[in-house]
């Protein structure tokens, strides 16, 4: 019995050892198979290159990048460009940090001009012009100076603009002519009226900004009313909101939800639900939702540049995306320059434009009959984002330092609570501007 | 002298040394099969909560080559922090509603699904109730952001035809709130209403029957033969309710309000996010979790403490 004992123990014991030593080596076995790729990322033995490209972008734009991405590669046979997708540029510039710390970062990432600031001072990074095979006259010959400078901070090209997109109005024209209003508005003082005959008409809320967390379009409505929300003064930063033009800005606002019941804030998701059913007749947004409100086709959009305050001058910044290229080995900086490069070619951002209805970031295509002025004299519904990106286009306000983004919740709670909650506009703006200035000086 | 048959030989046999060898192989063993575990429990579990103290110490970013030694000013810097305090405060609201809710209601629940335990309707019922706790929060929140549109959601529809004033939901201060208790209710109810009925089930059939003999109700029933016999579950349920409800009510704000408006839905765990995943500020980050692992940490000891000692573990 104790013989027949010590063979079952035995054969456990042996199992158990089986099987720890399986548990320790499966996954070193497993990483032994690779990716099943057949090139890895970096640089191969056989000479050939591999690098990821991240980008954080709609499913639609995503389709459209994975389409250019594939000729790249095609034409490229040295090269092969992995485009790995994320939800957002938050999402993005979260996955980069990571990468930064575990120091495995791709060769090239598509990072937000809203985190321009924090990647310049955090990640390490080549900056444009050190590229290999980067070429300075290419870039100042195609690239109109406002376009550049969304990728600068202090005069250094940390970024390569690409994708360019400014916030507009869209509007239901069903909807207006029922109202009987001839046109979208020009001025804000004018939008509020429409906004007071539209919920005549309808019985509910007509328009929404819809930026919950964030100022975007706010941020045109706020400084195109003489202020600036975010100033670098060379011995630190000025936030600006609490001038006389936000304060009159948020009372505006604040009276259209309070008041007159004409305006309402809601989420994103929430304002494309409500404007693509027909519910909500005037939003402002950028492009992806008025083209999906053309694709389901239950009324016909109309698109308008953002309003101005009257007597001043109009700001509009510009949101989107660039080509950022980390500090990475030298043969994958060269190779991702060569995607860039490809990718700014006039053909392909004909393809692009056409594909995305995004504006070329390269000057002189978009009223080339060669490229696309037949593609934007059809589509006019993308005209006032082109309208927007000449004298008006702004760069989209990037929050400096490890509190810039606690500094701009600061600002969007106090904008919150003047225009939900009632609070008095003047004394609610300065605390919050001194607040964030604190955190920005810190 | 006798030969007894003890006496070592002056070289071990190679079938002593064999014996040995696997004597000392059989009194490992235990440790071995555990190994595995620990070592995933010491790697993903222990080693980052020790890793968190010396972060909580620092100024850094996990990237920058300079990582500044603050002591405990990370801590300091919480407690002067407003939003801080409102995410404490908040976590302090979620635990009070929630638990509570979360505890009794699914208890509430089963007893009602009780009788038709044995109907077709059950697993229906069943399938219904316990869908949100597998339905991936990234999904449903389409479907709650348009119940909660002020504009056409089916809620404001409702309150408009009983005559009611439109609400925006997510953005009124007095109603984001609840909105976030509803959601993270409606993802952990079905979890908890399994266990419940789960526990009613193995209640012995033969302790019930010499109840009803002796003339029990069915409140007596509950209250003297079911409930005393499934305490255990109810005390799992309240505790695995209090440490992960956090979670939830964090993919309820992620998804619906991000903390707002203005911070009166945010908790200690989207502030640590917010901190430790946005603006990368890695010690107060940590400062935040070592602070929730002190109170859930306190709390679960003083559950096992205080009511422990009322489960009937039979």
């Amino acid at each position: 019995m104790n013989q027949q004992r010590k063979i079952s123990r035995r054969a456990l014991l042996k199992g158990s050892l089986a099987a720890a030593g399986g548990a320790v080596l499966a996954p070193a076995l497993a990483a032994c198979g690779g990716e099943g790729r057949g090139v890895q990322d970096g640089v191969n033995p056989n000479g050939k290159i591999a690098i990821e490209y991240w980008i954080g972008v709609s499913q639609d734009t995503t389709t459209a990048f994975q389409s250019l991405i594939d000729e790249f590669n095609e034409a490229n046979p040295n090269v092969t460009v992995n485009l790995k997708s994320y939800p957002s540029y938050a999402d993005v510039a979260q996955a980069l940090q990571t990468a930064a710390a575990a120091r495995k970062m791709p060769a090239v990432v598509g990072l937000g001009y809203k985190e321009l600031r924090y990647a310049a001072e955090l990640i390490p990074h080549a900056n444009i012009p050190d590229l290999p095979g980067f070429n300075a006259g290419w870039l100042e010959q195609n690239f109109a100076k406002a376009i550049l400078d969304l990728g600068k901070v202090n005069g250094t090209q940390h970024i390569m603009p690409f994708l360019l997109g400014t916030p507009y109005l869209f509007y239901n024209a069903d909807a207006f002519e029922q109202a009987g209003l001839s046109g979208p508005p020009r001025t804000w003082l004018e939008l509020r009226d429409h906004a007071r005959r539209l919920t005549d008409e309808i019985g509910r809320p007509s328009f929404s900004i819809p930026e919950e967390g964030y100022m975007w379009a706010y941020q045109s409505f706020i400084e195109s009313n003489g202020v600036r929300l975010l100033e670098d003064t060379g011995s630190g930063y000025r936030v600006g909101i609490d001038g006389a033009g936000g304060v009159e800005a948020l009372q505006l606002m604040a009276g259209m939800i309070l008041e007159d019941e004409t305006a309402v804030l809601v989420d994103d998701e929430q304002a494309a639900q409500s404007f693509q059913s027909g519910q909500l007749p005037l939003i402002t947004g950028a492009g992806a939702t008025v083209r999906a409100a053309q694709k389901q086709g239950n009324f016909n959009v109309g698109s308008a540049p953002l309003p101005v305050w009257e007597g001043k001058q109009k700001r509009v910044p510009v949101a989107g995306n660039g080509f950022f290229v980390p500090d990475v080995e030298p043969e994958r900086q060269a190779a991702a320059w060569q995607m860039i490069e490809f990718l700014n070619e006039p053909e392909t951002l004909t393809r692009w434009s056409e594909a995305t209805g995004y504006p070329p970031p390269r000057s002189g295509l978009m009223d080339d009959p060669q490229y696309l002025k037949a593609f934007f004299d059809e589509n006019r519904i993308l005209r006032p984002e082109l309208e927007q990106l000449g004298d008006e286009a702004v760069p989209y306000i990037s929050w400096p330092g490890e509190n810039g983004l606690e500094a701009l919740e600061v600002l969007v709670d106090a904008r919150d609570r003047i225009i939900t909650d009632g609070q008095e506009a003047a004394p609610t703006l300065r605390e919050a501007a001194r607040r964030a200035e604190d955190l920005l000086n810190d | 002298m006798v030969a007894t048959g003890r006496e070592q030989s002056a070289t071990p046999t190679p079938k002593s040394l064999r014996q040995a060898t696997y004597g000392s192989l059989e009194a490992l063993s235990p440790y071995l099969l555990v190994l595995p575990v620990l070592t995933f429990m010491g790697l993903f579990v222990y080693w980052p909560l020790v890793y968190s103290v010396y972060l909580s110490t620092l100024d850094w970013n996990f990237v920058s080559p300079v990582r500044e030694f603050v002591g405990l000013e990370n801590f300091l810097e919480l407690a002067r922090d407003e939003a801080f305090r409102q995410a404490l405060f908040n976590t302090g609201l979620y635990l009070i509603v929630l638990v509570p809710l979360l505890v009794l209601l699914p208890m509430g629940l089963a007893l009602l699904l009780w009788p038709v335990r044995r109907s077709r309707a059950q697993g229906i019922y069943r399938a219904v109730l316990f869908a949100p706790t597998v339905v991936p929060f990234a999904v449903a929140a389409v479907v709650w952001l348009w119940i909660f549109n002020p504009l056409q959601g089916i809620l404001t529809q409702v309150l408009i035809a009983a005559g009611g004033d439109r609400i925006n939901w997510l953005q009124n201060p007095d109603t984001a709130f609840w909105c976030i208790v509803a959601v993270a209710a409606w993802k952990v109810l079905g979890f908890n209403l399994i266990l419940y009925i789960a526990a009613l089930e193995s209640v012995p059939r033969d302790y019930l029957d010499a109840a009803e003999l002796d003339g029990a109700g069915q409140w007596a029933l509950f209250r003297y033969v079911r409930f005393p016999l499934i305490t255990p579950t109810c005390f799992f349920v309240l505790v695995t309710t209090f440490i992960f409800i956090s979670d939830e009510v964090f993919a309820a704000i992620n998804v619906l309000t991000r903390g707002g408006p203005f911070g009166k839905t945010t908790n200690l765990l989207y502030y640590l996010y917010e901190r430790g995943f946005e603006s990368f500020q890695v010690g107060t980050a940590s400062a935040t979790a070592l602070v929730l692992f002190a109170a859930v940490i306190s709390v679960t000891w003083l559950q096992f403490r205080f009511l422990e000692r009322s489960v009937h573990y039979g």
